[in-house]
């Protein structure tokens, strides 16, 4: 089996698990919460400083990585907006929109280290930092022209956000520790590291446990748009523009990796709190999260060749 | 010595540490424990423990004696609870708090300590240590709490059989001797396809595991029956691991077996216990402070027995 595909089982496995556990009321949907709220606020940061704290980036080119990988995300921002031509409703759009470019970076993560190595998983860690924020402020622009909320969008609570997001600072945390060599070993680096495995299960069970596969049926032709702009073009875009960047060997199956990860449920939240379709998000994250074991893999063998 | 001992308790007490001050200063408020707490119950700790015991050898060289001084190891915890329990007529659901918590010792921090010290090379014995540990402590607590409920011994069956833990731990147990006696009944691939998922989400989780144990300990539950409160943690964390090192020393275990059955038993006692007593309203307050004080002496004296029986 190949590494990809080995480390692949047990990530969808956990997904599957997650799911199981909301359905069956083993775990109800309520008490996801806490489990949520602790993996974002400590877990989540952990795994990422300590992911990029102890990785050796003078073996992989990590400047030329980073400015492909935010070029990628505009580029889909642009592609995206070019539907905005076929009619729809503004909410509709939103969610189109929410689904060609927000990523779920946890899954590419969870496979990073058995299919590309510790260097490798510490770039796909490396992304989160400029295009979180990257992201999050394009969605929400789109939103405030488009959604459906009569509120305008509060740009200064944007930003506090995005400031104040732990998994920004963990990133660049990380960054600065591994240029001075602080906290790369020792009894505080492998604190943080314990704490930053127990990330990527929950993480994993969480996502699982926010599948809805009712949210299927709602407008099939927009989720099919959708679905294809995020797991066929986005990761052609990624691979095309690591390309034209001189992003090379694993750098660049990382890269068209990060194009070809599934939807993220935070599109969801983003959906609801500024009137954008929340279905049809919802029926984006699940389609994407279930077809990605599919595409995923294909996608980081095409552009392993 | 010293920075050894430091590398491989300071992780995962720091962790335990870092659970208290998330509740204390509300990180996670109260009400969001709960989910976090259920998920470890049900589904994280019985994962870890199936995966370990499924893989364990527990027909191997040497697991005899590892398995039978970890039961030794309950049983006495269990008589030293009942006789000191009754040399302080104490009420029957006082004695089921200290029976509970001086029996239970803390599975997951053992495994995340053995890993720290010995590597992979623990593996070959965790779960000979652990199997009698669970099986013989989970089904001890179930039925002193379901008994003083209750009032009748045969109301606790449908508690321990609905208990996912002993459901894990005997499944894991069965696992493991049945396994290498039968041709395989599925391939390998997809034995391997199975376990993945359940390794994953229960050994990725230890860390969750520490940290609840941390939000579970209530310093207010310190206050009053300070002698039961100091016979549970006394029991736990000095007479066992003590009773233990004696009993592998005299029937010859292993030396890092010795090593890794001082750091089982000598652990504090577990969050799962107080999960237990408040199913079944039990004395939950008294458990809290039990093994909170449990965990303070651990603390301080399980790297301190762990470097002597080093040292041996």
């Amino acid at each position: 089996m190949s590494p990809v595909l080995a480390a692949l089982v047990p990530v969808f496995g956990v997904i599957a698990l997650g799911w199981a556990l909301r359905r069956t009321g083993l775990v109800a949907a309520p008490l996801w919460g806490g489990i949520n709220r602790l993996s974002y606020q400590a877990l989540m940061p952990a795994m990422l400083f300590s992911t990029i704290v102890a990785a050796d980036f003078a073996a992989l080119p990590a400047g030329p990585f980073l400015i492909a990988a935010v070029a990628g995300f505009v580029a889909m921002g642009v592609i995206t907006m070019g539907f905005r031509l076929i009619p729809m409703p503004g909410p509709v759009f939103t969610s189109l929109f929410q689904g060609g470019v927000r990523w779920n970076g946890f899954v590419l993560l969870a496979l990073a280290p058995a299919a590309f190595g510790p260097e490798g998983a510490a770039l796909v860690a490396l992304v989160f930092a400029p295009t979180v924020p990257l992201v999050n402020l394009m969605c929400v622009a789109v939103m405030g022209v488009w959604g459906a909320s009569t509120e305008p969008p509060d740009f200064g609570r944007v930003m506090m956000r995005i400031i104040t997001n732990p998994l920004i600072l963990a990133c660049l945390a990380g960054a600065g520790a591994n240029a001075l060599g602080l906290f790369q070993s020792g009894p505080v680096a492998d604190t943080i590291s314990l704490a930053g495995r127990a990330a990527l299960p929950l993480i994993l069970l969480t996502i699982g446990a926010g599948l809805n596969f009712s949210a299927l049926g709602a407008r099939p032709a927009v989720l099919t748009l959708s679905v294809t702009l995020k797991l066929l073009i986005a990761p052609a875009v990624f691979y095309l523009i690591g390309v034209l960047m001189g992003v090379e060997g694993i750098a660049l199956v990382v890269l068209t990796g990060v194009g070809a990860t599934p939807g993220a449920a935070a599109a969801y939240v983003l959906a609801k709190e500024m009137g954008g379709d929340a279905e049809l998000m919802a029926g984006h994250v699940t389609a994407t999260t279930i077809l990605a074991a599919i595409t995923l893999p294909a996608a980081l063998a095409l552009a392993a060749l | 010595m010293t920075l050894q001992i430091l590398a491989v308790f300071f992780p995962a007490f720091a962790l335990v540490a870092f659970g208290y001050l998330a509740r204390r200063w509300q990180i996670i408020p109260d009400g969001q424990w709960r989910g976090i707490n259920l998920m470890n119950y049900r589904i994280l700790l019985p994962a870890i423990l199936f995966v370990v015991l499924a893989q364990a050898d527990l027909t191997g060289p040497g697991a005899a004696i590892v398995t039978g001084v970890s039961a030794l190891g309950i049983l006495a915890a269990l008589a030293l609870a009942l006789l000191i329990a009754r040399l302080l007529k104490a009420s029957a659901r006082e004695t089921a708090a200290l029976v509970a918590v001086a029996c239970v010792w803390n599975v997951v921090l053992f495994i995340t300590l053995a890993d720290r010290l010995h590597g992979e090379e623990a593996e070959t014995w965790t779960g000979m240590i652990m199997a009698p540990g669970l099986v013989l402590a989970t089904i001890i607590i179930v039925s002193a709490f379901a008994i003083t409920r209750e009032g009748s011994a045969s109301k606790a069956v449908p508690a321990l059989v609905r208990d996912p833990v002993l459901i894990a731990c005997l499944a894991g147990v069965t696992v493991s001797f049945i396994a290498p006696l039968i041709p395989p009944v599925l391939p390998e691939i997809v034995v391997e396809a199975l376990i993945a998922p359940l390794e994953l989400a229960g050994f990725g989780s230890l860390a969750l595991v520490l940290i609840t144990t941390g939000a579970g300990l209530d310093f207010s539950a310190l206050k009053g029956r300070i002698r039961l409160l100091l016979s549970a943690a006394v029991i736990r964390s000095v007479m066992i691991p003590l009773l233990v090192l004696g009993a592998a020393l005299v029937f010859g275990a292993d030396a890092q077996a010795t090593t890794l059955l001082v750091l089982a038993t000598g652990g504090p006692s577990a969050a799962f216990v107080y999960a237990v007593a408040s199913e079944f309203n039990g004395e939950s307050g008294l458990v809290a402070g039990m093994i909170t004080l449990s965990v303070l002496v651990s603390a301080v004296v399980l790297p301190v027995l762990t470097a002597l029986t080093l040292l041996l």
